[in-house]
Formats: structure tokens, C-alpha cells, sequence
């Protein structure tokens, strides 16, 4: 039914709470899983000042993220899974949509982190986002609140 | 994986746009549906002898009775597919009852479409599926009808 189950991950053990979802869908509908991690790019008025500090700390950051996706990669193959890791940098919802559409994928699976109150008004969450803009099916499970 | 499946219509063809993708969902995990509309209490403004908002009773009763066999119907059509479906009808506020519904029923999943406003609309009204969305405690199956 699925072919290609879209999954972004962040990091967090949140993100990671919807895997066991991705893996029972993607086993039987024998889809392929595409994780992404999406890194945003500093604010154009702090990019200009911080240039050379910011550029490491990207770099860093960015070889990190690898690392971590690609362990869930490992993780996920092990268990006789067609998976695609990728980390990209750009506007987080932005960088899910063209991904989205990039691999052909017809199902984006996410755990959203449930903001509430005024962090929800300011933030809003990727989720809430996506769910406005993409015109194929989220499946969503709501992560536990983050502790402030 | 998915035992009981959660489908909250209203009535509209917007939010019938879900039911493909529950009901190769359904057939897949051989799932039962749920099919659940709720009824928000109609309060009648305009009295003809003083300004006491009342509950229409009538007009309550017809509504009900129009949604009970519109979720009839479409549990008929569900059947029909080899589907096992339920339909409910609730009266309440809208979120925290689909909510109250998924619980009793032991929904694993809520599967919904939802409205896509946009803008300044988004941020005054949200909609029923971001109210889910902010508070559901299981998974949501979304999909953004097209306007």
C-alpha cells in the first residue's frame, strides 16, 4: 500500500518515538523508509556577525547529525529494511516537502513534540505545519510534553 | 499492528476524503473501524418572549437523526467491502469527545482528514484535526483536504 514511508528525525528520543509505527507499516506494506534530518540554518542577522564561529559550529553539527542517522540506518538494515538516510540544510518544513517529493515517498511518518500554550503560538510545531501544507498522509503520534 | 481504527466524519465530502486510505488500512491489518460523528448541542439565540438562549430539542433530535443514518450508510459502505465497521454518534464538544470515543473504544489509531485553513483563519480557528493533533495520545493518520 505504502511504497515510500518519509520519516524526519531530529535527534531527539522523541523523534525516535515513532520507529516502532515506520517499521510495522514499512514490514507489511514492504516500503521503503527514507529518514531525514533536516538542519536549519542560522538567522541571516546572526550569520552575518558570528560568520566564521557558526560556520564550524554548522559543520559540526552537521557531521554529527550524520553520524546519528546513520546508526538508525544500520539499526533499521539489520532488521532487512530498505532504508535512505539523509541529512539536508534548509527550512525544516520547506526541506520535508521537497524531499517528500524528491523520493516519491506517499506517506510522511513523524512524532510531533506536542508544544503547548504560548511556546505552541510561537513555534507552532513542524507537524501542525505540515499537516497545513502536504498533500499527502502524516501519520503523526504525539510525543510526551518536553520538560521546561 | 492496528486492531481498531478511529474515523471521525462530519457529514462533509471533505472529510470522507480519508476513507480510501482507511479502508486500504483496514483491509491490510484487518482492522474494525469506528465511524464517529459528533453533534455539537444546537443553542437557539432568537427566543420569541425574552433573551434566555435555550436548546432546540427538535432541531436537535432532527440533526441527530440525519447523522445517525448519514454514518449508517457509510458504515453500510464499509461492510459492503468486507470491512468490520461500527458507526457512533455522540453529542459534545467536538475534540475532547473524539478524544473520550478513541479511549473507550480502544482505538489504535485516529484517522481523520483535515480542513487546511490557512493564515489568519488557522490561527483563529484552528481545526478539529490540529485540536486532536495537540492532544491525542495515540497515533493520528492525517491527510490536508483539498479546498
Amino acid at each position: 500500500m505504502y511504497k515510500t514511508i518519509l520519516t524526519p528525525l531530529d535527534g531527539t528520543r522523541e523523534s525516535e518515538m515513532i520507529l516502532p509505527q515506520v517499521e510495522t507499516l514499512a514490514e507489511l506494506c514492504k516500503a521503503k523508509i527514507v529518514l531525514l534530518q533536516v538542519i536549519e540554518p542560522p538567522p541571516p542577522h546572526v550569520a552575518a556577525v558570528e560568520t566564521e564561529a557558526l560556520r564550524e559550529g554548522l559543520a559540526h553539527r552537521t557531521s554529527e547529525m550524520q553520524h546519528y542517522i546513520h546508526s538508525v540506518e544500520a539499526r533499521l538494515q539489520q532488521q532487512g529494511f530498505t532504508v535512505q538516510a539523509l541529512v539536508r540544510q534548509g527550512n525544516v518544513v520547506e526541506t520535508i516537502l521537497e524531499v517528500a517529493e524528491e523520493c516519491g515517498a506517499d506517506l510522511i511518518a513523524m512524532a510531533s513534540h506536542g508544544y503547548r500554550g504560548l511556546t505552541r503560538l510561537l513555534h507552532g510545531s513542524v507537524a501542525a505545519e505540515l499537516l497545513h501544507r502536504a498533500s499527502l498522509p502524516l501519520l503523526i503520534l504525539r510525543a510526551s510534553e518536553p520538560k521546561a | 499492528m492496528y486492531k481498531t481504527i478511529l474515523v471521525p466524519l462530519d457529514g462533509s465530502p471533505r472529510a470522507e476524503t480519508i476513507l480510501p486510505h482507511v479502508i486500504s488500512l483496514a483491509a491490510h491489518y484487518k482492522a474494525r473501524v469506528v465511524l464517529l460523528q459528533v453533534v455539537e448541542p444546537i443553542v437557539a439565540m432568537v427566543t420569541p418572549y425574552d433573551m434566555v438562549p435555550y436548546v432546540d430539542k427538535e432541531a436537535a433530535d432532527r440533526v441527530l437523526q440525519e447523522v445517525k443514518s448519514y454514518l449508517t450508510a457509510k458504515e453500510g459502505e464499509l461492510r459492503g467491502q468486507g470491512i468490520e465497521a461500527k458507526a457512533v454518534v455522540e453529542s459534545g464538544p467536538v475534540v475532547s469527545t473524539i478524544l473520550d470515543v478513541a479511549e473507550r473504544e480502544q482505538a489504535d489509531l485516529i484517522a481523520m482528514a483535515s480542513h487546511g485553513r490557512t493564515g489568519l483563519a488557522r490561527v483563529f480557528y484552528g481545526s478539529v484535526a490540529a485540536g486532536i493533533l495537540q492532544r491525542a495520545d495515540r497515533p493520528l493518520l492525517l491527510i490536508r483536504a483539498q479546498d
